[in-house]
């Protein structure tokens, strides 16, 4: 790796750097307080997860707008099989989920309804904007009718360890969706399928002319995209001890936002999971540091945008340079 | 047979974590319905057990109407403030009062009674038709809006208690009372606000014996 | 390479710049901070809550922010942690779920911060340090009664529900049920959810209308709702045919309702609840403590009969 790469690489982790100081300036010791850091890293641990498998998506040139649904509808999914149990009056039996099959039950859900988008993608042959876009529809209703539109509270102390509980002194929610970003780093970069990802969001039509089946790395990315979606739901779910049907709205745009702060490319091909997380605590930073120094919602709201763009032209302009 | 070998010893050990860290516990169909009873409060079952230990036993306690009414009459906001009930933020109160009294008139959804201890001026009226509001739970000043961190509870148990109130007093006195007759009765009056006509009260009976 | 690195520089100046803008802003003087965490901004009932609540405080002397939880309990989640970590001395919260907003009140005591409910409860009692709550299940007994009184005790009529997840919602329907269903003459034809949303009522009554052209009465969960469907009667030629029914205490249904174009509807006082819960949390920040955990607030039925003392959110 070149030097301008490796600076390219590091953009992010220099807004950041940058952010840390000015605020620690601006707020004194609020922002710089163990329990605010702490504060900080579990109220990105959602988006992460999220934001880990959109930039297996968009690194194939994809998109994924159904993430905030499914997470909606794995939470849901997941309380409800452990608050309720699964009732089949056809055996006479009710079958009571424990918090470790309730948590496989979300993982699951999230993962086939992430299937279903690779399938109606490579298929049905449909761009992954209206397949997904369809998809967050269909997770919705799914959410509302599990949950006949309530939802699912009181879940207990052992299934909000996920969300709420720490190790050695580190949130749960912290320490999940940071291992499955190291996991998923390794995995982009070190095996084969994730050498792959990049080759069909560089070029798919080289790609497929080099022998790579194409179509299974749709599904694979997708898949994975969903179940992480149920990742997230699950940690939402415990650590807000409640499974509403309307959670999530709007997730995906936040985490596509961290993507690309990140310095993933939207064409595919560039990027990497490590600039994802950078991009996350970039938004999660400036979420804590705005609401510290008392900004109105409002301009929380535009100040997020203009980032966004910033972000975007700096790494548009360091790659214009390069051709 | 060497292929699958492993994947038979796979099997076996996902079996065994699988055996103590279950994914779920099937239970019959009747068991869980009947733990799922027994958690969730019971509003008609507490009602009735309020109105047996706690509701009946009070009405020694009610003020009797000779000394309430004329008190209303003479300064009603110092009557407000000794003798009613009010449930939080609120213009409405509740007395909770006893008496005895001649019928004087019987509608399709009302009783009159003319007061035959102390003055015979005072009439009150005993509702006889469906019974709506919170008069029952809230005159006597027995339950405690604290203790039910759900208020739906809280609701139904004056849903229950005017329920018990219909089924309970309501018919006997509907048969029985006819003009002329003498009636005992103990129950809660609830006044809307301050522009409300005091005269006659309203009182809802828990308890009322024809003579 | 440098041309680059200029504009890199650049950009992150502007941001400094933005940053140290904003914290003089915040640097004035150092006053005691009360949080408004609301659960929507996007209904004018809520609003006017809110801005009480917010004005009453400031009035009190103390620093008021409204935070916004777009009826979502994580973002309401995040705006508890940002504010006990920015140092906040109380919270005047109106809840977006009953059960699931506990965690948060629990959170905020933890850390030694009172929290006051207005207007929606959480089922707890031993959370929050008092409740302020619209008795809407009473007010809509009340509503009930009313109703059969003036619709008759035979006829059809529509139901338009609220959010479907928000407990008030269901409070007030089983509330207007209790009375209204013990009526076999009266039927109900419809229920639908129009999301306590003015534009929605509009679109579902539309189709009610249509399918039920004998229709005598409509009851709407709030008085968004309400005057959406009343809108729709009036497009429709048929407003003085269906009587409509609300529930908020909203300025221009009241204005209806004395012009005797809406039937009634139960006056919600979130002026006062909003003053109150400032008031008690400035009595807390002074030391007192015992306050009564839930205090039930009256709904007032208004009516064309009372309609002249109600105005404004609250008695004239």
């Amino acid at each position: 790796m070149n030097r301008k790469e490796l600076f390219k690489r590091l953009q992010p982790l220099i807004a950041l750097i940058v952010m840390v100081v000015v605020l620690s300036i601006a707020t004194g010791s609020q922002f710089l307080a163990v329990s605010n850091l702490r504060t900080i890293l579990l109220q990105i641990s959602v988006n992460l997860c999220l934001s880990i498998g959109m930039t297996l998506v968009i690194l194939t040139g994809g998109i994924d707008l159904s993430v905030g649904a499914i997470l909606a509808f794995a939470g849901a999914f997941a309380a409800g099989l452990f608050k309720n149990g699964l009732a089949l009056s056809l055996f006479g039996v009710q079958v009571q989920f424990t918090v470790l099959g309730a948590v496989i039950a979300g993982i699951l859900a999230g993962a086939a309804l992430g299937l279903h988008n690779g399938l109606v993608i490579t298929r049905l042959r449909l761009p992954p904007f209206v397949a997904t876009l369809a998809m967050l529809c269909i997770a919705r209703c799914f959410a509302m009718l599990w949950t006949s539109g309530h939802p699912v509270s009181a879940l207990g102390t052992k299934f909000d360890f996920m969300g709420a509980g720490s190790f050695i002194s580190v949130p749960m929610a912290v320490w999940i969706s940071v291992t499955l970003a190291v996991l998923f780093q390794l995995f982009s970069k070190r095996t084969p399928l994730g050498r792959y990802i990049y080759a069909v969001g560089g070029s798919e039509k080289a790609a497929k002319f080099a022998g790579l089946n194409v179509n299974n790395v749709k599904l694979w990315v997708y898949t994975l995209a969903g179940a992480l979606a149920g990742v997230a739901g699950l940690i939402q779910t415990a650590r807000l001890d409640t499974a509403e049907p309307n959670a999530g709205l709007g997730y995906e745009l936040d985490s596509i936002a961290a993507v690309v702060i990140g310095g993933t490319s939207l064409s595919g091909g560039r990027g990497s999971i490590f600039g994802t997380v950078l991009g996350c605590l970039i938004i999660g930073v400036l979420n804590n540091g705005l609401v510290l120094l008392g900004v109105s919602p409002f301009w929380q709201l535009g100040i997020k945008g203009y980032v966004i763009i910033a972000a975007v032209a700096i790494d548009n302009m360091s790659s214009r340079k390069q051709e | 047979m060497r292929r699958t070998f492993p994947f038979i010893v796979l099997i076996v050990i996902a079996g065994g974590i699988l055996w103590f860290f279950p994914l779920f516990h099937v239970v019959s169909l009747k068991q869980a319905q009947d733990e799922k009873t027994a958690a969730t409060f019971n509003p008609a079952q507490f009602a009735e057990n309020f109105w047996t230990d706690k509701l009946l036993p009070s009405l020694a306690k009610a003020v009797p109407a000779e000394k309430l009414l004329p008190a209303i009459q003479h300064d009603p906001a110092n009557a407000k403030k000794q003798f009613a009930h009010t449930l939080g933020m609120s213009d409405s109160y509740t007395y909770f009062l006893s008496g005895t009294g001649r019928v004087i008139a019987v509608s399709d959804d009302e009783i009159s009674l003319a007061l035959t201890v102390g003055s015979t001026n005072d009439e009150v009226t005993l509702p006889t038709g469906l019974l709506f509001g919170n008069a029952v739970r809230d005159g006597t000043g027995l339950l405690d809006v604290n203790a039910y961190p759900n208020s739906q509870d809280f609701n139904n148990i004056a849903a229950e208690l005017n329920h018990l109130v219909e089924t309970r007093v309501l018919p006997g006195l509907k048969e029985h009372a006819k003009v002329g007759a003498t009636v005992r009765f103990a129950g809660c009056a609830e006044v809307d606000d301050e522009s409300t006509d005091l005269k006659p009260l309203h009182v809802v009976p828990i308890q009322a014996e024809v003579e | 390479m440098k041309n680059y690195l200029t504009k890199l520089a650049s950009t992150l100046a502007m941001a400094l710049m933005a940053f140290t803008a904003f914290s003089t802003h915040a640097a004035d003087a150092p006053k005691t901070k009360i949080a408004v965490v609301i659960s929507t901004l996007n209904n004018p009932w809520f609003v006017v809550l809110a801005e009480t609540a917010k004005a009453r405080a400031t009035e009190l002397g103390y620093d008021a922010t409204i935070f916004d939880s777009q009826n979502d309990t994580a973002k309401e989640a995040a705006h508890f942690e940002n504010l006990i970590a920015g140092g906040y001395k109380a919270v005047l919260f109106n809840p977006t779920d009953a059960n699931g907003s506990v965690a948060n009140v629990l959170k905020a005591k933890a850390a030694g911060v009172p929290v006051f409910c207005i207007d929606r409860e959480i089922n707890a009692t031993n959370a929050a340090t008092s409740q302020m709550l619209s008795d809407s299940y009473s007010g809509c007994v009340a509503l009930g009664q009313y109703f059969v009184k003036t619709v008759g005790t035979e006829g059809q009529y529509a139901e338009l529900l609220g959010i479907v997840g928000d407990n008030n919602t269901w409070n007030r329907s089983k509330g207007f049920h209790s009375v209204v269903d013990r009526f076999p003459g009266l039927k109900m034809v419809a229920q639908q959810s129009a999301d306590f949303d003015r534009a929605k009522g509009l679109e579902v009554f539309e189709a009610i209308l249509q399918k039920n052209p004998d229709l005598k009465a409509v009851f709407c969960g709030n008085d968004a709702m309400a005057m959406g469907a009343y809108q729709a009667l009036v497009a429709a030629g048929k407003d003085k045919q269906v009587k409509v029914f609300g529930f908020d205490g909203a300025d221009d249904v009241v204005k209806l309702i004395a012009e005797g174009k809406i039937a009634a509807t139960g006056m919600q006082f979130p002026k006062l609840m909003a003053q109150k819960a400032a008031e008690y949390a400035d009595e807390y920040l002074k030391g007192k403590r015992d306050f009564q955990q839930k205090i039930p607030v009256k709904v007032d039925l208004v009516t064309p009969a009372n309609v002249g003392k109600y105005g404004d959110f609250g008695k004239k």
